[in-house]
């Protein structure tokens, strides 16, 4: 054995001999692709490992990528009308994410300061969600942004932000997924994290001395 | 599961000395590959998901090993009573089931049913081992774990046992579980949990009833009726079927509500497991270089290039970065012609570019060259493809013949040839050569071999496979690895499985 443990070096036997499946791989990756809507690098994928070309995928693909695009533009009303065609009854079961996306249309009234519109906006469409309390809080932050005259600068002010709105957007686009019956994380997230639980859980029973915890980034660097 | 390449690596030059430094030599793991196709002979074993297989699960009660006497098992084999009148501890009427517990699963569990609580109660339900004497109860001896009705206590080991739960009589039902994931044994009553304790036994365990008074009578349920213990029958069709379909692993894991909580338990927790930032991206993105799928990679480029939060390429280790950038274009278009069947051109690119890798191996010491072997096969093969057998018979004479004779080489070489005997190649045992993917084979084997001709290579390995495969071969064999620990029980891994977090859905 060599004389410092490394990451490699507490690989469990039989790490050589085992089979990888191709075309599991190649699902991975693209499954990956598809979550993410990467329309054009998933046909060339498709074409160059040549698998088949997964004619369903790309037109929900397209779908979900109008709406994405929609929402992180700022146009939220017509992300949601695109949701509400392509998956009807989501938002109705998903109140949080159809609140998110409501607010996000405020956000975007304050932000070009058509206040009166805003608030007109808000009492209408986003005070009935007031009735539960989890709502109420939320609400508040984005009331007040009305109450600066430069929101950007409020203590408010992430929810102004493209990476709000793009937090946004992952939750929509799982939930579109799941409800497609897709995996609304990707395989390869999955890969990445049971991975490091089976080698914890590992390390936990062979409880090995001055062996260092399982650590993803390493055992790619390494 | 498509029969696509699989990828063992297989015992090549492996250093055996206990240093697990993956020092693998390229030549023989991809001769292995190239071979990847061809049917495996009788009874090796594949990969981690061959494990499928049926198994054997109780049915009924045996009645050839009860003890003799104390006890009369119906006609049917699924119920017990004993016509003794008891008088002391070693004329218990145990009976066992016909085979032990499944094992390839997360969960097993049966039941019983109390007809009939005769003079005493002194019923019990537990698991036994190959061992075990009938005449006692289980959970009295070593290896073996009972419930017993009249005290409510558990019994896993010792004439002695611990408060544990309620008695139980007649008309109760109570069932006894192995929990895989937990390793656990669990018990219930009227469908409800009572409890459960940690096993600790090993070995093949089964399941066990016992009666041991006047009259008691109980009845077992292996299945073939609905449990009592919450069953959320997804499919009251499944509930119908006579109990050996559900050896069907698949169905298996549709029975009940106790195995989906368990599984929601594991997925909970690897779902809290942190994921850095662009860990997916990157994977997908070395995957591309790697295997040199140049077009792919632009367009990967391109579609993430305004991805909020912004992909941070200053994190990347940087020299790993340029290793498998190296030679993309080329490796690219060497993919292009292999891929398309044009062997000769991409020969001739590769004595242009990478001449090196077609001479005689100076890795191994070696008088030939793997890559500029498999490159002749698959012009061969070609050859065959489009029916000019006469040019594919003096191709082989010129530059395969050599192989022959030579270990490692001469199995590829008889299965190209015996392409000529078949008037249908495609249906016969070699017809695997004639699959698209043997040509994917090749292109991969130029690309690990122009990939070392690298001058900055560091890690052979690397070169072998992306890091993405790195991560699929750390996760099958660490969970290979956890399975083996808990005595090779529990569910078989599945890499389908694994990396479906659609854990709310009904047999998933």
């Amino acid at each position: 054995m060599t004389s410092s443990p490394s990451a490699m070096d507490v690989d469990p036997p039989n790490y050589d001999h085992v089979t990888i499946n191709d075309s599991d791989v190649h699902s991975i990756v693209l499954s990956y692709l598809v979550h993410n809507c990467y329309r054009e690098t998933v046909e060339s994928f498709a074409a160059s490992t040549g698998m088949n070309q997964p004619a369903d995928y790309l037109d929900g693909i397209e779908k979900r990528k109008k709406i994405f695009e929609c929402a992180l533009e700022g146009n939220a009303l017509k992300a949601i009308d695109l949701t509400e065609q392509l998956a009807p009854d989501l938002l109705e079961s998903n109140k949080d994410l159809h609140f998110d996306l409501l607010s996000l249309h405020f956000v975007e009234l304050v932000c070009s300061r058509k206040c009166n519109e805003a608030l007109e906006f808000a009492q209408t469409k986003l005070t009935p969600f007031g009735k539960m309390q989890k709502y109420v809080e939320k609400l508040e932050d984005f009331m007040a942004l009305l109450a600066y005259e430069e929101p950007e600068k409020s203590p408010m002010f992430h929810l102004l932000s493209l990476e709000h709105r793009q937090q946004v957007v992952d939750s929509l686009n799982q939930a579109i997924l799941a409800q497609a019956k897709l995996p609304s994380h990707t395989p390869m997230e999955r890969l990445i994290q049971q991975t490091a639980v089976v080698r914890q859980l590992l390390n936990q029973d062979h409880a090995k001395d001055g062996h260092p915890p399982f650590a993803l980034k390493d055992f790619l660097n390494g | 599961m498509s029969a696509a390449t699989n990828r063992t690596a297989t015992a090549g030059n492996l250093s055996n000395n206990g240093n697990t430094t993956n020092q693998q030599d390229p030549a023989s793991y991809f001769l292995a590959l190239a071979r990847q196709g061809s049917p495996p002979p009788e009874g090796l074993t594949g990969g981690a998901d061959e494990e499928y297989e049926r198994e054997d699960v109780p049915t009924e009660l045996n009645t050839i090993n009860s003890s003799g006497g104390f006890v009369v098992v119906s006609t049917d084999k699924l119920s017990v009573k004993y016509t003794n009148v008891n008088l002391h501890g070693h004329d218990v009427g145990a009976v066992q089931a016909n085979k032990p517990a499944p094992v390839k699963r997360l969960v097993y569990y049966f039941e019983m049913y109390v007809k009939n609580a005769g003079a005493r109660g002194q019923f019990a339900i537990g698991f036994t081992n190959e061992t075990f004497k009938m005449r006692r109860q289980p959970g009295w001896e070593a290896n073996t774990c009972g419930y017993h009705g009249d005290d409510g206590h558990l019994y896993h080991g010792h004439g002695k046992g611990q408060p544990f739960g309620p008695t139980f009589t007649t008309n109760d039902t109570v069932g006894a579980g192995i929990n895989y994931g937990s390793q656990e044994f669990f018990f219930t009553k009227n469908g409800a949990i009572v409890g459960a304790v940690k096993k600790e036994i090993t070995g093949a365990l089964f399941p066990t009833v016992a009666v041991h008074s006047q009259n008691e009578e109980i009845e077992v349920n292996f299945g073939q009726k609905q449990f009592a213990f919450d069953i959320k029958a997804s499919c009251s069709f499944f509930s119908s079927l006579p109990c050996f379909c559900w050896i069907n692993l698949s169905v298996c894991m549709m029975t009940f509500e106790y195995e989906r909580l368990e599984r929601m338990k594991q997925h909970l927790r690897i779902d809290k497991t942190p994921l850095s930032p662009n860990a997916s991206y990157k994977l997908v993105r070395s995957y591309l270089l790697h295997y040199g799928y140049e077009e792919t990679l632009n367009s990967f480029e391109l579609a993430t290039k305004n991805t909020v939060p912004p992909i941070s390429m200053s994190q990347e280790n940087g020299s790993d970065v340029q290793d498998i950038m190296y030679a993309l274009n080329q490796r690219r278009e060497l993919r292009q012609l292999i891929r398309n069947g044009e062997i000769d051109a991409a020969i001739n690119k590769i004595r242009q570019w990478f001449p090196q890798i077609l001479e005689p191996d100076y890795l191994l010491q070696d008088d030939k060259s793997a890559t500029c072997f498999l490159l002749h096969c698959q012009k061969f093969i070609e050859l065959v493809r489009v029916g000019e057998l006469e040019e594919a018979v003096n191709y082989g004479r010129m530059e395969l013949a050599k192989f022959f004779e030579l270990p490692g080489y001469n199995d590829l070489v008889q299965d190209c040839v015996a392409l000529l005997a078949y008037e249908e190649p495609l249906q016969s045992a070699v017809g695997y050569l004639l699959e698209g993917t043997q040509r994917e084979t090749v292109a991969d084997t130029v690309n690990a071999m122009v990939l070392l001709t690298n001058p900055n290579v560091k890690d052979l390995q690397g070169c072998l496979q992306s890091y993405l495969e790195r991560v699929v071969r750390q996760l099958t064999v660490c969970c290979l690895e956890k399975r083996s620990l808990s005595g090779n029980q529990g569910e078989c891994f599945s890499l389908r499985r694994a990396l479906n977090s659609n854990y709310n859905a009904k047999g998933s």
